[in-house]
């Protein structure tokens, strides 16, 4: 997978590079919006991860440049400017996430994995499977193992997220941006306790756990290894 | 200006007095003129010379002129023995000089006069002594030269006077700001108390001022308050960092220090973005993001978020919707009164012990939108309810709790944002929140409604 970083701080990109390329990624870099919109346009990137804030040309400029050519490449904006507003104008630009700086560095692997899954399978699935769990979209039930699981609707969409993400880590904020549609930081770790509460009905009465808690990160669902 | 003005309005006063003494002289000719015909057309020349010669003998000064003559030669008789020399004007009047001795002295009158033709052929001449007519112009002229003269020297003192008061009162102006650049914020211009113009020129500097000095002592305040709340836990990431690496070198001891240095990052981050939204919002006066937003809505999402935190501490959350059919709209940030709702039952879970009782309604009035946060907690004791909106304030009970204190400080600052009112109430037992909307927030998000259907 190969991403490319637009980021005008040599330090932040360098820190951001070396973290991707842990995470196996093929990292290229470019220090200005000009640079990133000519590597963007000419070379086949999985995801960019774009800094809003940029010398010659505005982060905005750049996606909204490169959609207008009919590239669609997942871009991560990143920005300074963690208000809803300006969240809600680098989507409108074109941006497919957007993330506040000062951010975790698995809140953005997290997201940017979210990113490059979502081309993958079909969009238009009914059914969901993970091991032996299984959920199905149109008649709204799920199932472990044949058994049938109970649950509610907020706890549905919950593990709908978790399976439709199933084997990535999804972040606390991931959650409640994408399952509460809530953009703050919640003083008490509200989504813990819905995850926990999740688990009890999914994994309690199985041997094998499939929510599994990502230390410093999040959750992840996935058929355990 | 004013001169102008005085010498216009004594011109006018001299224009109408000379013109009513003008008619009057003519008048009292006219009269006396037909007077004599009268007699005469009665009495013939006779008469006529007996009635003039009745009117001159005794008769000093030249009031009033009268001549019976014929048109070449000595008068019959009258108090003037020569015809005037000069012609008769186009209305056939005569303005001439009379020369005479009076008093032992020569004396010049002017005078005005008709001639008539009688039928025996003698001409009858009568006139009047016109001194007054001049006299008055005389008198007119010099009071209108005094009057200017007067108008002008009371103009230019007052506009001196004027200009002096209007330079010292801004000199005033000029010397507030100077106090204040200098760096005193206490500064303000003084007000006369007249309620003229520059009083309220004064009083719009000073509120100014006001808000200005408010705003700085805002920023003060958040500066300490960083200065104080994140201070100690950088204090902590420091040591923590050093004295790891002052020790023996172990990678377990290093990953735990590491990873005890990023939980300290952040909640610094978390203090540091909770300060800075309530900063911005506090900011901001823009209500360019406001739509309407249905309370019972929000409130009941808050309610299903929290709900499991709440029961995980054996508490009771519940919310209780309006009556049905009545709306809880108000014009608002969808986001901000999302958290402002959040942060308020997540205060009243961390504060109300555990078997507790939360309960959320929203009470639509018919003027005004309530939201209510009623815990059966420890509450707030009355002293310190303004103080608890203040940011960093915690209440010492409290200290043990987890937190960045800044929830009501934010909730305080959207209320500010929606003009709407933050009371504090007691729950007997416990703490009561109200948030409530002015009929004008209510109304504003009826509106919007009605425009966008």
């Amino acid at each position: 997978m190969r991403i490319l970083v637009v980021e005008d701080d040599a330090e932040a990109a360098a820190y951001l590079a070396k973290g991707l390329r842990e995470s196996g990624y093929v990292v290229d870099h470019a220090d200005n919006g000009m640079d990133g919109l000519y590597m963007a346009t000419n070379e086949p990137y999985d995801a960019i991860v774009l800094d809003r804030m940029l010398p010659r040309l505005d982060g905005l400029a750049v996606v909204e440049t490169l959609r207008k050519a009919g590239k669609q490449t997942p871009v991560l904006i990143l920005s300074a400017l963690g208000e809803v507003d300006a969240r809600v104008q680098g989507l409108r630009a074109g941006g497919d996430d957007y993330l506040a700086k000062p951010y975790a560095f698995s809140e953005l692997l997290a997201r940017l994995e979210a990113l490059l899954r979502r081309g993958e399978g079909p969009t238009q699935q009914t059914r969901l499977t993970v091991g032996d769990l299984e959920m199905d979209l149109l008649a709204r039930q799920v199932t472990r193992s044949g058994k049938p699981i109970a649950l509610q609707p907020r706890e549905f969409r919950l593990l709908e997220y978790l399976m439709r993400h199933a084997g990535q880590v999804v972040t606390r904020t991931m959650l409640l941006e994408n399952v509460w549609d809530y953009h703050f930081d919640p003083q008490t770790n509200v989504i813990d306790v819905h995850v926990s509460r999740l688990r009890q009905k999914v994994d309690k009465d199985f041997e094998k756990a499939l929510i599994h808690t990502v230390r410093g990160a999040g959750y992840c669902l996935r058929e355990a290894d | 200006m004013f001169a102008l003005l005085s010498s216009f309005v004594l011109g006018l006063v001299y224009w109408t007095t000379a013109a009513l003494i003008d008619r009057q002289t003519v008048t009292a000719i006219n009269t006396e003129m037909a007077g004599l015909q009268d007699i005469y057309e009665r009495g013939g020349t006779a008469s006529l010379v007996a009635a003039i010669e009745n009117r001159v003998t005794g008769y000093q000064g030249y009031h009033h002129i009268y001549i019976l003559a014929p048109r070449e030669g000595p008068s019959v008789v009258g108090n003037l023995r020569e015809w005037p020399t000069v012609p008769p004007d186009r209305n056939g009047w005569l303005h001439f000089s009379v020369e005479a001795e009076s008093e032992g002295r020569r004396q010049v009158w002017p005078a005005q006069a008709r001639i008539v033709h009688l039928s025996s052929g003698l001409w009858l001449m009568v006139g009047r002594d016109m001194t007054e007519r001049t006299g008055f112009a005389r008198i007119m002229e010099q009071s209108l030269a005094f009057a200017l003269g007067a108008a002008l020297i009371l103009g230019v003192i007052g506009g001196i006077v004027m200009s002096r008061n209007l330079l010292s009162r801004i000199d005033q102006v000029n010397r507030t700001a100077r106090t204040i650049l200098e760096g005193d914020l206490s500064g303000r211009v003084p007000v006369s108390g007249s309620g003229d113009e520059f009083d309220r020129l004064a009083l719009n500097l000073n509120s100014m001022l006001d808000r200005i000095q408010k705003l700085v002592s805002a920023m003060r305040e958040v500066t300490d308050n960083i200065a104080h709340d994140l201070r100690s836990p950088l204090n902590r990431m420091r040591s923590r960092l050093e004295i790891t690496l002052v020790g023996t070198p172990d990678p377990d001891e290093y990953r735990k220090s590491l990873e005890g240095a990023l939980e300290d990052t952040d909640a610094i981050l978390h203090t540091f973005n909770a300060l800075l939204s309530i900063a911005r919002i506090e900011g901001r006066n823009a209500t360019e993001t406001f739509e309407p937003v249905d309370l019972t809505d929000l409130a009941a999402g808050t309610v299903e978020l929290y709900e499991p935190v709440a029961e995980e501490r054996g508490q009771t959350l519940t919310f209780t919707p309006p009556d049905f059919g009545k709306a809880a709209v108000v014009n608002g940030d969808r986001h901000l009164l999302t958290q402002t709702a959040a942060n308020l039952v997540d205060n009243a879970i961390k504060y109300t012990p555990e078997g507790g009782r939360i309960r959320v309604w929203v009470d639509p009035a018919r003027d005004s939108v309530r939201l209510v946060v009623a815990d059966s907690g420890p509450g707030i004791p009355e002293e310190f309810r303004g103080a608890v909106l203040n940011r960093f304030v915690r209440l010492e009970q409290s200290r043990h709790t987890a937190g960045t204190g800044l929830g009501l400080s934010l909730v305080a600052a959207v209320a500010d944002l929606h003009g709407a009112r933050l009371d504090l109430l007691d729950n007997a037992p416990g703490l009561r929140v109200d948030l409530v909307f002015p009929e004008k927030a209510v109304r504003a998000a009826t509106e919007a409604e009605d425009g966008a259907s």
